[in-house]
């Protein structure tokens, strides 16, 4: 009825078409991937220069949030007692300067988020007028001496008490 | 059967008229497609060719020769249509031999299917007589199914048949002893010529008589090759069916695999190229990369010093915040700053105005009264505690 030939011809073709079809589809999928890779490299080599400036700009960003944080050498503890009695003295300074009296002071080191913070609790007496003076000073020339907490109160007739806690971030380098 | 596209010919054979149902006569060296339409026994076509102009005489003639097989009225076809077979032809082309037609096909196929297969097919080999009742008178047919000859008589007297019959069946020689099925539409048993034939002769007739209301339908007989060739014709285009499904197949199997080569092909050529271009692109990235690493750092490091920073509250802002808020009539006696939280006590003439003074700013979450705002009596202004919750800082 059917010549065995052409039928068996066909199955054969089929079962070849069949074959091809997978490998196509394989290379297809290997290509694809391949283009995909392709593509993403020459985006960014076209944005080359992009990248360089972006790297610039954090670079800079970088110096720029350096004077908000202090860099600390990884050293042991005494090292660290030594860097916190620095600061306190110039914090010390600081508030001498600024015509207020310190009363009082206690200082700690605190590690958080990976980070090594200098907390001091000071209590401070003087002019309410030069308390501001002074906070805006640490503003400007302090921009590392961060007030996390205050209470100012009245003391005496033009007097104010001024119970300050300021902490210093610090970050430990190589 | 009808044809509106070609003009068609009724024949009357009683009157002897041919009307012709269009205008337009056949052309010449056409085709005449003679059909015999009969009543309860046998729709047959005959393609005719013609080897000059059909003239209506030609017709008449051909008409002459079918006189047995007449029915009441015939048509006549004209149709340029081909037909290709041609195996029934000799035993009607002795018919027509003397005349310039010659039967060229039988188209079977036209025959409405619903007349065709109506009835058992079987029945109507078993009848070797038929008798039928014509207009002009009665049709006596005799078939010899073994030799598939046959042989027809036209008979107007009705007395005449069982002479007839005498006729036929001894031309067959019919055997001593031997019974004769006869298909009638009328019970000829009762002509008085009958029973003497039953008795001068050997052989036996049992008729079966086909009642007039039946309608009833046979298939044609054997010699007719109509349900065989159709048969044939069916298996072999069947056949010739799957051969060029398969053909055709084969010739598509090999174009798609064509294609698929070509696509492979180009999907290899796609390959080296993508590779040879990301080989050379890779070294070119690891530049890039270095660059993309270093800022990603460096990112991650500012953001993570940010969000720090951004815990720190901005206390000169919302010191300065507050001030614009008191005025100068107001005073404070204490102010502080803990926990996402300001609290300010003082003294003011209007505290109310102060709380409402603060709410203006978007830079706090919430005010209100931390305590009962209080007046002294030898004062004019009021004491009030007013806390502040921050918003929460964003990096």
């Amino acid at each position: 009825m059917v010549k065995g030939n052409g039928f068996k011809g066909m199955i054969i073709k089929i079962a070849a078409a069949v074959v091809l079809v997978v490998i196509a589809a394989v290379l297809f999928y290997v290509n694809k991937s391949l283009m995909r890779e392709n593509k993403k490299m020459i985006k960014y080599i076209k944005n080359e220069e992009a990248f360089k400036q972006d790297l610039d700009n954090l670079r800079k960003s970088e110096g720029l949030f350096s004077q908000y944080i202090v860099r600390i050498k990884k050293g042991n503890k005494a090292d660290r007692e030594k860097i916190k009695s620095d600061y306190i003295n110039e914090l010390l300074q600081l508030v001498e300067t600024s015509n207020l009296k310190v009363d009082s002071y206690r200082s700690q080191i605190e590690e958080k988020d990976g980070f090594v913070i200098f907390k001091y609790n000071i209590t401070i007496v003087g002019d309410f007028v030069q308390a501001i003076r002074f906070f805006s000073r640490l503003q400007k020339e302090a921009k590392y001496i961060y007030i996390a907490k205050y209470n100012i109160e009245l003391y005496l007739e033009k007097s104010t008490r001024m119970a300050l806690t300021v902490e210093i971030v610090g970050v430990e380098t190589q | 059967m009808s044809n509106s596209q070609h003009p068609i010919y009724w024949f009357n054979p009683v009157s002897g008229e041919i009307h012709l149902s269009q205008e337009e006569l056949p052309a010449k060296k056409s085709r005449l497609y003679l059909v015999i339409n009969r009543e309860n026994l046998f729709f047959g076509a005959f393609a005719l060719q013609s080897k000059k102009r059909v003239k209506d005489s030609n017709i008449l003639n051909i008409q002459s020769h079918f006189i047995p097989f007449k029915s009441d009225f015939m048509n006549i076809i004209y149709s340029a249509e081909k037909r290709e077979e041609k195996r029934f032809f000799s035993w009607v082309g002795h018919l027509t031999s003397t005349m310039d037609v010659n039967v060229e096909s039988y188209f079977y196929d036209e025959i409405p299917e619903s007349l065709m297969f109506k009835g058992d097919p079987g029945a109507l080999r078993n009848y070797r007589l038929f008798v039928f009742k014509r207009v002009s008178g009665f049709e006596i047919i005799y078939f010899n199914g073994g030799t598939d000859d046959f042989y027809s008589i036209f008979e107007k007297d009705e007395s005449k048949i069982v002479e007839k019959i005498i006729l036929l069946t001894r031309k067959f020689s019919i055997g001593k002893g031997e019974t004769v099925r006869m298909l009638a539409d009328r019970d000829i048993s009762s002509l008085h010529d009958f029973r003497r034939l039953m008795d001068d002769y050997s052989f036996n007739i049992d008729i079966d008589v086909i009642k007039s209301n039946e309608n009833k339908y046979f298939f044609l007989p054997d010699f007719f090759p109509v349900k065989k060739k159709f048969s044939n014709l069916s298996q072999n285009k069947q056949m010739r069916s799957i051969k060029n499904i398969i053909r055709q197949w084969n010739r598509n199997l090999t174009i798609i695999m064509a294609l698929l080569l070509v696509v492979i092909l180009l999907n290899i050529l796609g390959f080296i190229v993508f590779k040879q271009d990301n080989a050379r692109f890779h070294e070119k990235f690891a530049t890039i990369g270095k660059t993309l690493s270093a800022a990603e750092t460096i990112e991650f490091n500012l953001n993570k010093i940010k969000r720090k920073i951004a815990r720190y509250p901005d206390h000169l802002l919302y010191l300065k915040t507050i001030s614009e808020a008191l005025g100068l009539e107001s005073s404070l006696i204490a102010y502080s700053l803990d926990e996402g939280k300001i609290i300010i006590e003082g003294y003011s003439t209007d505290s109310l105005g102060i709380l409402t003074q603060l709410r203006k700013s978007n830079r706090f979450k919430e005010i209100r009264f931390k305590t009962t705002v209080t007046k002294n009596v030898y004062s004019q202004r009021e004491k009030f505690e007013i806390e502040i919750i921050l918003k929460e800082a964003k990096v």
